[in-house]
């Protein structure tokens, strides 16, 4: 939710104005950092890809037209395009870093094993997803982790919402049989 | 057809569940200030100095190319008409 007047802003900021830029910049650059770490999986990658995504945005946003198309949803469909990139790149679909997961779950930080516990199903439901498809990566981040509806998320993918509610259900479906896998 | 309708609740069911199992896991994550507030100075700051983006080679030797095959082809084309 943004408190300021979206369409005005953009219109200014489409016209070159660096401080509309910069508002746009400050209501968006923590779901978009939030989105890229959980598909890179370590802060340095997802600092480098996050900026890489707002430089893009600065250098395009005259060919940006709204139809229809949330300015938040015009990001992430860069971010997802230029993660699918690196992913290609680097080769580490298959890659979780051990060392850079800060967001380990402190809920139950007097029982260390419980945390334990915890941390290890969460490393391991990252590895199952990390071997997704790239688009079923974008779509559980979008779901799971930026906690998107599945309207919103149709129009950032541009597929119907019935599409993405079955590949949805597919995707989880699929996490599940390989979390199965790999406790057999 | 209350069996499909009994199984599909079911499904709905799984799959709200192993959602939710997955949710779980889930923190939100914050970038470092630092990053946020040195990123956004880069962007919205022009820059003391300007370095132009090379032209690129592909498409350099691309326009040679094609000016030397446009030359070869008049001179081809001029030599046919005096020829006849």
């Amino acid at each position: 939710m943004v408190d300021f007047d979206e369409k005005q802003v953009l219109e200014k900021a489409i016209q070159g104005d660096a401080d509309s830029f910069s508002i746009l910049y400050d209501a968006y650059i923590g779901r978009i950092y939030n989105y890229v770490y959980y598909r890179t999986g370590n802060t340095h990658d997802a600092e480098d890809l996050t900026a890489r995504v707002f430089y893009r945005a600065l250098n395009h946003i005259h060919t940006y037209r709204h139809m229809g198309v949330p300015f938040l949803a015009w990001l992430y469909r860069i971010a997802h395009n230029l993660v699918a990139n690196w992913h290609r790149d680097m080769n580490r679909r298959k890659e979780v870093p051990l060392e850079d997961h800060t967001t380990f779950s402190t809920q139950h930080i007097d029982q260390p094993e419980t945390m334990l516990i915890e941390n290890q199903e969460k490393e391991k439901l990252m590895r199952a997803i990390k071997k997704l498809p790239s688009d079923r990566q974008h779509l559980i981040v979008l779901k799971l982790v930026e906690g998107l509806s599945n309207a919103e998320i149709a129009v950032i993918v541009g597929r119907s919402e019935g599409a993405i509610k079955s590949l949805y259900h597919r995707t989880l479906l699929a996490i599940r049989q390989e979390l199965e896998q790999g406790e057999k | 057809m209350p069996a499909i309708k009994k199984k599909q609740a079911q499904f709905d069911v799984e799959i709200d569940d192993l959602e939710e199992k997955f949710k779980s896991h889930f923190n939100s994550v914050k970038p470092d200030p630092k990053f946020v507030d040195h990123l956004q100075y880069r962007l919205t700051v022009e820059p003391d100095v300007i370095i132009d983006k090379p032209p690129r080679p592909l498409l350099i030797m691309l326009i040679i190319g094609a000016g030397l095959f446009t030359g070869a082809l008049a001179i081809w084309i001029i030599h046919k008409i005096r020829e006849s």
